[in-house]
């Protein structure tokens, strides 16, 4: 009895998941395979793709701007994931807060995560434009001199990151936001009567009880500075001086401009692996030292 | 029996659906690509609407206008490769070699003979640059290259000719008088000549028609090497960097030089005669336009084309293909109007395109026009060009520097399979 009633309900479920499965089937599961078999070739788009074993794998080592575009993609994913953990962490503690214009405050914080890219990125792009950009004409009145902030080497990719917290430490400041609600009074109480101060409450329960949340945004964060490529193609295009090319932007160059698809193929296929490498080095490590929490 | 009445019903209706369609001829429908997203896609849109009227019946051409760039290219190589290509797609010289396997081609005899296309009337340079082994593989509509722009009442308040200067001499000369404090509040509000900010690619432009100027070239005689890095490229790279630096005569910063001058900011422009049209709008603005002028030791200047191509497809949308390009190369006085210099001799030798004064001053260039040598990987070899002169232009490295980084990129470029 118990066994067709279970096996009427797991043919119940695979019904609700075929919709997603067909979708998972044409659009992942299938590009990945072809992206794979697609790793191997040489394929122009005009041309009939060539078999060439790890060639594509192997040159790509040899390419410079391919690994300028590894560093690039690190050295964002080293300024930008301690930011987007910490920044939005103090704004959430902030919000947590009851204040006049709090409200206020959250949606004007939170909200430009939900404005899609292109506008955030064009409208940055207005204020910072060297001459009649509205933030050099901010300097210009305090009597600094303007800067050139998208040609610049030393601050383009700083310019992009900042862009990227502005733009994206909303979601992230919900997720510790949820969390800090959650969080039990009775551990405060507690700590209250036994005379912590408010920095020793934060330190020794809040931090805490929100390593898992962090460890969350963190595994989020990496995993979106890697696909870094809105920002580069609307912001700099990959430059000054290739400054800002970082791998999703070295792919979509690779493919699209150069035609060389089974190249960018390997491409991604790296970008997979330096993920992959991270996701473990987590579950070994972070988690063993990230343990209790909410 | 109400079933039979139903089947026979329908029958009746499709016949009579299906009828008007079979029996008149259908008309050839045909995609036209364009990358005309500037003011020059409605000059094109008028003369489709004008050639639709004309073919009533026969041929529908519809217009697409999408923007330039990898976009446009890797659009065209799906079209093609899934079997669905437009019927006529406009190409760049550097692009169309990409497709040459795909594209339909023609013996100059072939032209004459069929389509009335004679290949004899069609600017020299411009029409090699798209034949091989002696065949034809894309019809010009029309060509471009830099013109400097002037505005006339700052010439005339600085006390000078009011004529485009014609030597390097000349030139500076002009650029340092022309770099005013009109108001007198110590920062400079008129400019004598700038081009580094907005449309990224005018810098290179600029700096190929000098490089051209010295006697040097892009890249090795077979194509193999980056031969940029030479004391003439490198000299002609110094000398737009030392207008920002040593003369200045130009803003330090990026800034849109298109804008500039329309407001009058800007004294002198280089740019290409797309920009004509937008310039007349502009109430107050006394400007003319000259050949550019020789900054290095001969006339060269850097050009490009616009070519009409016609990817392999069936011969019925072929012919439809070949009617609408012959019409359009026919027609091409009318898109010259756009700002743009026809190809065709007959054309640029008429009155009607010499009372086109502007676009005549870019034509008198013709005969010295030089264009990039064809290779497929042109993109990528800007894209670094680009990127380094950026950094030069800012003073953040030397132009010699900027140039040999960029031979190495380009060589590793062009090593490739």
């Amino acid at each position: 009895m118990g066994a067709t009633k279970k096996k009427r309900r797991d043919l119940t479920a695979l019904f609700f998941l075929l919709p997603y499965m067909v979708f998972f089937v044409v659009f992942i599961l299938i590009p990945l395979i072809h992206g794979l078999i697609l790793s191997f070739q040489e394929w122009s788009l005009l041309s009939d793709p060539i078999f060439v074993g790890l060639d594509n794998y192997i040159e790509l080592l040899g390419v410079r701007r391919f690994k300028a575009a590894v560093q690039n993609t690190l050295m964002f994913a080293l300024q930008s994931v301690p930011l987007l953990l910490v920044v939005p962490l103090l704004l959430a503690l902030l919000l947590n807060k009851t204040f006049v214009g709090q409200k206020l405050a959250q949606n004007a914080i939170i909200s430009p995560f939900l404005i899609p890219s292109s506008s955030v990125l064009l409208l940055w792009i207005w204020m910072l434009d060297s001459q009649t950009g509205m933030i050099n004409q901010a300097f210009k009145a305090l009597g600094l001199p303007g800067q050139a902030w998208l040609s610049r080497q030393g601050s383009a990719m700083g310019v992009i990151v900042f862009v990227t917290l502005w733009w994206t430490a909303g979601f992230n400041i919900i997720l510790y936001l949820s969390s800090l609600q959650d969080l039990p009074q009775e551990f405060y109480e507690a700590a209250a009567v036994d005379g912590a101060n408010r920095w020793q409450q934060f330190w020794y329960i809040t931090l805490p009880l929100l390593r898992n949340r962090m460890l969350f945004i963190t595994t989020l964060q990496v995993i979106g500075s890697f696909k870094l490529f809105d920002q580069v193609y609307i912001l700099t295009g990959g430059g000054p001086a290739g400054s800002t090319r970082t791998l999703a932007f070295y792919l979509y160059e690779t493919g699209f401009r150069d035609f060389m698809f089974g190249r960018a193929a390997a491409v991604s296929w790296y970008m997979f692996l330096m993920i992959a490498l991270f996701g473990i080095l987590q579950a070994r490590f972070l988690n063993r030292w990230l343990g209790e929490g909410v | 029996m109400r079933n039979w009445m139903r089947v026979f019903s329908i029958g009746l209706a499709l016949i009579l659906i299906l009828s008007p369609t079979t029996l008149a001829q259908q008309p050839v429908e045909l995609q036209f690509w364009t990358p005309f997203t500037g003011p020059d896609g409605a000059y094109m849109e008028r003369m489709v609407n004008q050639f639709n009227e004309e073919h009533k019946g026969e041929i529908e051409v519809e217009l697409f206008i999408i923007a330039g760039g990898a976009d446009y290219i890797t659009k065209l190589a799906l079209a093609i490769r899934t079997g669905a290509p437009p019927g006529v797609v406009i190409l760049s010289p550097n692009d169309y070699i990409r497709f040459l396997n795909n594209l339909t081609s023609w013996t100059s005899d072939e032209l004459l003979d069929t389509y009335g296309l004679d290949v004899a009337d069609f600017s020299q340079n411009v029409i090699e640059s798209v034949t091989r082994d002696g065949r034809v593989y894309a019809i010009p509509l029309g060509t471009y290259c830099l013109g400097l722009y002037y505005n006339i009442d700052h010439l005339v308040e600085a006390g000078l000719e009011p004529r485009a200067p014609q030597t390097r001499e000349e030139f500076l000369e002009y650029a340092r008088k022309l770099t005013v404090d009109r108001d007198g509040d110590g920062t400079i509000d008129q400019w004598g000549w700038y081009s580094f900010g907005g449309w990224p690619f005018r810098v290179l432009w600029q700096w190929y028609t000098l490089l051209f100027q010295n006697g040097g070239s892009l890249l090795s005689s077979d194509g193999k090497r980056a031969a940029f890095n030479s004391p003439e490229g490198v000299s002609a790279l110094e000398f737009f960097v030392d207008l920002i630096h040593k003369e200045k005569v130009a803003p330090r910063d990026p800034a849109d030089p298109e804008e500039a001058f329309r407001v009058g900011m800007l004294s002198m422009h280089v740019n290409g005669p797309w920009m004509i049209n937008l310039f007349k709008e502009q109430p107050d603005l006394n400007w003319a336009v000259a050949p550019v002028p020789v900054l290095g030791e001969s006339r060269v200047v850097w050009g490009d084309a616009h070519l009409m191509c016609i990817p392999k497809q069936s011969e019925k949308t072929t012919e439809a293909a070949m009617t609408l390009v012959k019409w359009l190369s026919d027609n091409s006085i009318e898109w010259a109007k756009a700002g743009q210099v026809p190809v065709r001799n007959s054309i640029v030798n008429s009155d009607e395109f010499a009372a086109l004064t502007e676009q005549y001053e870019f034509s008198k260039q013709l005969p010295y026009v030089r264009f990039l040598p064809q290779t497929e990987r042109l993109a990528e070899i800007e894209s670094v060009l680009l990127e380094y002169m950026d950094a030069a232009y800012l003073g953040d490295m030397s132009p010699a520097d900027a140039l040999e980084e960029v031979a190495y990129e380009v060589d590793d470029i062009l090593s490739r399979r």
